[in-house]
């Protein structure tokens, strides 16, 4: 990528580097959906990015941790995978050996 | 704003005529100090082209084979950058910008970060 | 030495793993119609996919990335979405044709019928992608794949002229009362089961599953240009054995028992047990690829987290979708189409997604922020824009020419 996380004056575009990303999720690195969408504040000063949309969630910029050829996030107390979760708790954990990794 | 809502959008001159559309948005990290220690995004400007075409799959930094990126290009037209402080106003109708279609800066003169 | 041993190993198994029902039965049924006339669509086939796996392994080894999250990151949703449909649908029809192929090898080997075996087959390919780590059920069924090696030594025990078989192949034309509209129909159905867009979803995705890195780009081009080639070679041997055996004879390809019957005539009973096993193991190990393709499509462009490196809860809509298709798969093949005619179709299929599969791919081996200093060089993208104009070709020619031939009759 064009230089480090938090390196000032890096360029980006929006639709590029942004739209259709991959998320990831800093705490435990699994994946947490698209970036779906980005919310421009067009009226602050300077105009900024303010959040990137995903599904239903939005993702305020601050907790944007870093871009890469994914965007990790901060994901804390959003509820990125509640789908996944609904998922896992109706079908997949009633299903022997769920909770153990493969051998 | 969404981005998918301006993206695509129309590019009007000052005399009201259509010069192209909105492709993409060019940020640059350099805003205010976010919480997470890092500068925030700042929109820096648009890029427009000529052509209703809004995927210009990464072609504008002149990665990728010769020959697809010139027949992208062909199929784009013309592609420009335009500074933030040359949009004059967005409304659904379309971004109205100061200049002229023959003082816009082709985005082939940007460096090349 | 432990190095040698892995690549060793690598390319083994992806000797094992190039061969599936689509190769088997492509490969014998044009043997059968058109001797080795239709060779060279092999070798520009395994070119193909050697080149665009590389690629692929490139950019997952450097970034991380496998294919289908570039086809959304690049083609964006909309496009972006007409491939996923595309792809998954082939995907699923080509699981659908292995689940079959495995279930016939099961016939062919116990005379029970294979719809009877076909459940079983389903829940045993569940079964392993439920519980098997992601490397040693690459590796089983790999390496047991190798035992359709017995084909290339039916093709010499069966003591072909071979004089006239490279005589055949040095002149690509239809021949008796072949046309060039099926002669065309047949060598696109020849290069998509060569091209199959699952190989490079597998290939990306399982060397995420793998946790490549920059260090692992020896294995994964070894692997690719050594590996492919020889399963090139393997698909060679299969059309050679028909072009000598069935057409002097005349006879059309019609089953999976036709397929292996070459080796059959020429080694005996020994060479038939060996022949059903790794036309057994072939199909299972592309039942397995191709039913984790279908997950690995679907969670890839949605972002979900998928694959087998996390435990099966942690990637719970993967894993739905996985047992979603062998269900699907199971209902269709229940209404009795022949799995062999499905197989037929899926190949053509395959050769009309391909060109959107590939472009993304193409685009990102040349982008520094994907790959860095490894960026595609100017040959691998002037052979890599020649088979995107050739993909494309067969693409758009695929389903008329399917038309016109009435499916190649």
């Amino acid at each position: 990528m064009p230089g480090t996380p938090g390196e000032s004056g890096r360029v980006l575009h929006a639709q590029l580097h942004l739209l259709d990303r991959q998320l990831i999720d800093q705490a435990d690195g699994h994946l947490a959906g698209k970036v779906d969408d980005v919310e421009l504040d067009l009226d602050a000063d300077p105009p900024v990015v303010a959040a990137l949309i995903t599904g239903r969630e939005r993702i305020t910029a601050r907790r944007i941790v870093g871009i890469d050829t994914a965007v990790t996030v901060s994901v804390e107390d959003l509820d990125l995978d509640y789908y996944d979760d609904w998922v896992e708790n109706h079908v997949i954990a009633k299903i022997p050996g769920a909770r153990h990794a493969a051998e | 704003m969404r981005l998918n809502d301006l993206l695509g959008r129309r590019v009007l001159d000052a005399e009201g005529d259509v010069i192209g559309n909105v492709a993409d948005v060019r940020l640059v990290q350099d805003g205010p100090m976010l919480v997470s220690m890092q500068r925030a995004l700042r929109v820096d400007g648009l890029i427009v082209v000529e052509n209703r075409h809004t995927r210009l799959f990464g072609y504008e930094r002149h990665v990728g084979p010769e020959l697809l990126r010139r027949l992208i290009h062909a199929r784009l037209g013309e592609v420009w950058y335009l500074p933030w402080d040359d949009i004059e106003e967005i409304t659904d109708e379309g971004v109205t910008i100061a200049p002229r279609r023959a003082d816009l800066r082709p985005l082939e003169d940007l460096a090349r970060y | 030495m432990k190095k040698v041993l892995g690549v060793t190993l690598g390319i083994l198994t992806a000797i094992g793993g190039f061969v599936d029902i689509g190769d088997l039965v492509t490969n014998a049924l044009v043997g059968a119609r058109f001797g080795m006339h239709m060779a060279w669509v092999v070798v520009v086939g395994v070119i193909g996919i050697c080149l665009y796996a590389e690629m692929c392994g490139r950019v997952v080894a450097m970034s991380g990335r496998p294919v289908f999250d570039l086809v959304r990151e690049r083609l964006g949703p909309r496009t972006g979405l007409l491939t996923l449909v595309a792809s998954f649908l082939v995907t699923l029809l080509t699981l659908i044709a292995e689940i079959g192929g495995v279930a016939l090898a099961l016939e062919l080997a116990s005379g029970v019928h294979y719809l009877l075996w076909m459940p079983l087959a389903a829940f045993a390919v569940w079964l392993v992608i439920w519980r098997v780590k992601f490397s040693r059920l690459e590796q089983v069924f790999g390496l047991l794949g190798l035992l359709l090696v017995v084909f290339a030594v039916a093709l010499f025990k069966l003591g072909p002229d071979w004089g006239q078989l490279l005589h055949q192949a040095t002149r690509p034309h239809p021949i008796g009362h072949e046309d060039w509209a099926t002669y065309a129909y047949y060598g696109i159905a020849l290069f998509g089961a060569a091209m199959t867009p699952y190989e490079v979803f597998f290939f990306s995705s399982g060397g995420v599953e793998e946790k490549w890195t920059r260090k692992d780009l020896v294995t994964a081009r070894s692997n690719v240009f050594v590996g492919f080639p020889l399963g090139g070679l393997l698909s060679l041997a299969i059309m050679g054995c028909a072009a000598v055996l069935f057409l002097p004879a005349g006879i059309k390809v019609e089953t999976l028992g036709q397929v292996a019957l070459p080796v059959a005539v020429a080694l005996g009973k020994l060479g038939l047990a060996i022949v059903l096993i790794g036309v057994f193991a072939a199909t299972f190990g592309a039942a397995l690829e191709t039913a984790l393709s279908c997950g690995y499509t679907i969670a890839q462009y949605r972002g979900w987290q998928w694959g087998k490196f996390v435990r099966p809860r942690e990637a719970s809509r993967f894993h739905v979708v996985i047992i979603v298709c062998l269900v699907l798969a199971m209902l269709t093949l229940l209404t009795a189409v022949d799995p062999v005619q499905v197989t037929e179709y899926s190949v053509v299929f395959a050769a009309v997604a391909l060109p959107l599969t590939y472009l993304p791919i193409l685009i990102v081996a040349n982008d520094p922020d994907y790959v860095g200093q490894e960026k595609n060089g100017p040959v691998r993208n002037a052979v890599g824009l020649v088979y995107l104009a050739l993909l494309t070709v067969a693409s758009l020619a695929a389903i008329p020419l399917m038309i016109i031939t009435k499916g190649g009759q």
